[in-house]
């Protein structure tokens, strides 16, 4: 195993203290995946700063001797996007997690990037406002990795996802160099550099502040249960759903596999167990609006072919409706020993057939394949059960995702929706991109990271 | 430079002009040596590769209304490349919510073919019917709807440029959700055409609303136009634009005192609520209300209010020091020409922080361009030292020169030049650098 230098361990603990750099192995395995176990890789060091001055010495410190750094939020993402190989060193986000500034007056807030997601909209609750990405994850992930994975949720089908939330950043440069992009109530030149900062996964620099909008909380909220034989008749309200002009708050399915995990463990919502695909559909705004928009919901359910759709009436049976989205995977990860979280999008009217072909694919590969959706979004998360001590099963779950993933950009959609590129994806990026645009997101990344220090071997293919 | 070399790449009659005649391709008194209009991609890399064995300066266009915007000033150009034949509509599917079209549609003609499937495109940049989108999303134009809707940039799913080298690039997709590579898509909100032509974009569409309802307010000695906003701002509702007008900006308002317009856009059965909502906060101020056509006509003059200024100022700043900014632009009386009748007016859009200040006619005295040179800077600083910033959107030439359009970029400068260069090595789009703005 690499070692890092004692000399630089030394400067390192002396800008950040010494407890908060860390070398032994035994604190450094925690580091060793993101929520994507597949691959696991143990850093050189992890490095803990609390302010941006800190960030800025410690890379100016490791870019002088040529050590590459890996920013690091709470370490849930799904495409291996925080891993570490051995020589680089990590940075952590996870002292940096005051929310700086929350300025009701101006529905903004200002936060530091390790501020898990769902602490900010508690903190912002009392004055009537919220963050509106609401990441599945949102109870541990951080601003920051939102930032860099510019994430959805399932309430970013009316909403939108983070790069439309995030108003101005502070990042620090792999040289140590602090930077102010954008900001809510300023403008810097003409060029979108907050947009193109948002989704770089830790390429380009790390955040070290992070200005965002925050929203009023909604005057009222509904939500709706249906219940499928067949999830292609879910996905068809689904379109049916959006195509009458309707813009529910989310529109997410979990399907029969999925539904059946849930209601076998702590989580039971109490979906009929039998059912092929749950949707639930809320809406949310103005009280008087919201019944209208119910009813002809409930009727597109109806005619696509809902068994029985369930309407919460109390914030409980709301929160009940939900239990089998919100509580999915985990649930789904108590019944495999492992899970590989898919993610691909489709136009929305693709849903049925595009459903059909995963689970087809699913039974060629003898693999189970379980279905927990922003269906709103045309945002797939086919999920693959395995084991991953059983090397032939891994190869097939290899061959099923690039089938998934070559059928969605057949589909007109592309191969991830939210969760980023990072490791994993890196060998589909050309069945979206040529390689001009490839080379040209290279580019990009230079005019941020000359030295190509930031997150090393992430989102391009090697050759590119 | 050879024109016959672009005529074998561009045959059709009409394609190269070069005779301008009664149109004017002009700007900031430069005269191209020919405008392009080129049918498809293909013939756009030819001419762009051309150029760049040439060294021809090239801009894109679309029809050519705003190319007096601030980024064009210093802006050498041999050629302009219009996309204005480019005008198809090429794929529109209402149930994904999108469109596909090529950039020289006009966003009218886009609404009018969205209009029956009951969509539409929630922007409504300044300028003239005619804008083109690709031009709307290299200027990143928008208005009051950006409250409620967003910028342009966050309308646009996918694109297709044709970099400044002639590479084509196609970038994001058809869906809400994609973030497989780096967002390079974004980078096309806000270029000016310095990164290369904007061929073909792919737009999210929302559904039209059922209701469209103006309520008009006059502000009194209780409640000046900021603090209506403000207090019209805190509604628990979502509203899509709250607009403030100075004194007689528009007929429809009094002329005494500064205005406020709201916009609603819900279902039919929402709409009174959200009006009852906002009658609460601003303790039953009478107001005039406008519905549907009338709401709509509104908000479309309301949107051409600058076309006649000689001087367009854009200020970026948090709502909360609006206020005192609005108070302190009287600072800029002193650029105003005595006999202009409309004066100094503003237009503000409170939730996004964007207060537009228009200057009807400058004051052209012996050694006007020293002074309101100076004065801008002043006000600038007045603006930056409150966290704002301001922007010099329109003017003419020599005062943009003097006070550049956004004021020094410091250390972004590096970041911006460098990004020119990834997708014009050459610089024939970006010959005279947007950003280094002391130059
Ligand atoms: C159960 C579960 C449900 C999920 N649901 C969703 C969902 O609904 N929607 C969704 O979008 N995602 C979802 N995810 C994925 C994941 O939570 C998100 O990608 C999240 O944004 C990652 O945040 P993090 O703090 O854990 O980042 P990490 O995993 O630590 O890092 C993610 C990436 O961000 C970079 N990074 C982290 N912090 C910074 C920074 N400050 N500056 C620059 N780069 C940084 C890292 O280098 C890495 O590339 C889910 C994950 C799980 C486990
Ligand atoms: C009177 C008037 C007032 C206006 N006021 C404002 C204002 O206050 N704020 C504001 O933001 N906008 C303003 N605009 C601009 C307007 O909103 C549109 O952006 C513009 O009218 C677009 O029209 P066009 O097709 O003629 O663009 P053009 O004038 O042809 O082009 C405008 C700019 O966009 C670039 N461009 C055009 N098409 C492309 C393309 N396909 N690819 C790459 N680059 C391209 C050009 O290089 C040029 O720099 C105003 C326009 C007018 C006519």
């Amino acid at each position: 195993m690499e070692s890092l230098p004692k000399n630089l361990a030394r400067d390192l603990k002396n800008i950040v203290g010494s407890k908060w750099v860390l070398t032994d192995r035994d604190r450094l395995l925690a580091y060793e995946s993101d929520g994507l176990t597949a691959y696991r890789s143990i850093p050189l060091a992890v490095v803990l700063p609390e302010s941006t001055s800190q960030v800025s010495n410690v890379f100016k410190l490791l870019s002088q001797n040529g050590i590459k750094v890996v920013p690091r939020g709470a370490g849930t993402g799904l495409s291996g996007g925080a891993l570490a190989e051995p020589t680089s060193v990590i940075i952590g986000t996870s002292r940096m997690n005051t929310i700086l500034e929350l300025d009701a007056d101006n529905r903004r807030a200002v936060v530091q990037p390790g501020v898990i997601n769902a602490r900010l909209s508690e903190v912002a609750s009392p004055f009537g406002l919220y963050y509106a990405p609401d990441p599945a994850s949102q109870s541990a992930c951080t601003i920051g990795g939102n930032v860099a994975e510019n994430s959805g949720g399932p309430h970013c089908l009316k909403y939108g996802v983070t790069s439309r939330y995030v108003t101005g950043l502070t990042i620090v440069t792999y040289e140590g160099q602090v930077l102010q992009l954008g900001g809510l109530g300023r403008e810097r030149g003409s060029y979108d550099l907050v947009g193109v900062f948002v989704g770089s996964e830790g390429c380009f620099g790390i955040a070290t502040e992070v200005e965002v909008k925050l929203l009023p909380k909604p005057e009222a909220v509904q939500t709706l249960l249906a219940i499928f034989d067949r999830i292609e008749d879910a996905g068809r309200a689904v379109t049916s759903i959006m195509a009458r002009g309707l813009l529910p708050a989310a529109l997410e399915i979990v399907d029969g596999a999925t539904i059946r995990a849930v209601e076998a463990s702590v989580f039971a919502g109490g979906y009929p167990a039998d059912a092929n695909a749950a949707l639930v559909v809320e809406f949310d705004g103005i009280e008087e609006g919201l019944g209208a928009d119910v009813q002809k919901a409930v009727s597109d359910c109806n005619n696509s072919g809902a068994t029985e759709v369930r309407s919460a009436a109390t914030s409980e049976e709301r929160q009940k409706l939900w239990q089998g989205r919100k509580k999915a995977f985990g649930a789904m990860g108590r019944i495999a020993t492992d899970l590989l979280v898919q993610d691909a999008t489709v136009p929305r009217s693709k849903l049925p057939e595009v459903l059909l072909k995963i689970s087809e694919i699913g039974d060629r590969y003898d693999l189970n394949i379980a279905n927990v959706f922003h269906a709103g979004d045309g945002n797939l998360h086919p999920n693959i059960l395995f084991d991953r001590s059983d090397s032939e099963e891994l190869e097939k779950v290899e061959l099923a995702s690039t089938e998934i993933m070559k059928l969605c950009v057949a589909a007109g959609g592309t191969i991830t929706g939210e969760h980023g590129v990072g490791h994993d994806k890196k060998s589909y990026m050309p069945l979206v991109y040529g390689i001009e645009e490839m080379k040209a997101m290279k580019k990009v990344k230079t005019v941020f990271d000359p030295h190509h220090g930031m997150n090393p071997g992430k989102v391009l293919p090697a050759d590119i | 430079m050879d024109t016959s070399l672009l005529r074998e790449i561009l045959p059709v009659k009409g394609q190269v002009l070069e005779h301008f005649g009664e149109t004017d391709w002009s700007f900031f008194s430069r005269q191209p040596r020919a405008v392009l209009f080129p049918h498809s991609q293909e013939e756009i890399t030819s001419v762009l590769s051309l150029a760049n064995e040439n060294n021809w300066n090239c801009m894109p266009a679309g029809n050519g209304t705003w190319l007096e915007g601030c980024m064009n000033t210093d802006r050498e150009v041999n050629l302009i490349v219009s996309m204005s034949k480019m005008n198809n509509i090429l794929v529109h599917e209402p149930d994904n919510l999108f469109v596909e079209l090529e950039a020289g549609v006009t966003l009218e003609q886009l609404q009018v073919t969205l209009r029956p499937s009951k969509q539409w495109l929630p922007l409504d940049p300044p300028g003239k019917n005619s804008s083109t989108m690709g031009a709307i999303i290299a200027t990143s134009s928008c208005g009051a709807l950006q409250t409620g809707f967003g910028r342009p940039r966050d309308h646009v799913l996918g694109a297709t440029l044709i970099t400044g080298d002639g590479k084509t690039l196609k970038l994001g997709g058809k869906t809400v959700k994609n973030v497989a590579g780096f967002d390079l898509l974004k980078l096309l909100s806000g270029s000016w055409g310095r990164f290369g032509v904007i061929t073909k974009l792919i737009m999210r569409l929302h559904p039209l609303p059922e209701a469209d309802r103006t309520l008009l307010f006059s502000s009194n000695q209780a409640h000046s136009g900021t603090s209506l906003a403000h207090d019209i701002m805190h509604t628990p509702a979502t509203l899509q634009s709250i607009s403030i007008l100075s004194p007689g900006l528009r007929e429809e308002l009094d002329s005494e005192n500064t205005g406020v317009a709201v916009r609603i856009l819900e279902s039919e059965a929402a709409v009174d609520q959200v009006e009852a909502l906002i009658l609460e906060r601003t303790d039953l101020l009478p107001c005039k209300r406008l519905n549907g056509s009338e709401s709509e006509a509104f908000f479309e003059s309301l949107k051409n209010t600058d076309t006649d200024s000689d001087v367009v100022i854009r200020i970026k700043c948090l709502p909360s020091i609006m206020k005192n900014l609005i108070h302190q632009i009287e600072a800029l009386q002193s650029l105003v020409a005595d006999d202009s009748l409309g004066g100094l007016q503003f237009l503000a859009h409170y939730e996004s922080g964007i207060l537009l200040v228009l200057i009807d006619k400058l004051k052209l005295d012996d050694d006007w361009l020293a002074q309101s040179a100076e004065t801008l800077k002043e006000f600038r600083d007045t603006v930056e030292q409150q966290g704002g910033s301001l922007t010099l959107l329109f003017a003419p030439e020599a005062l943009l020169k003097e006070v550049t359009p956004w004021g020094s970029l410091d250390e972004l400068e590096t970041l911006c030049a460098g990004l020119e260069k990834v997708f014009d090595p050459n610089q024939i789009l970006s010959r005279s650098s947007a950003h280094r703005s002391a130059e």
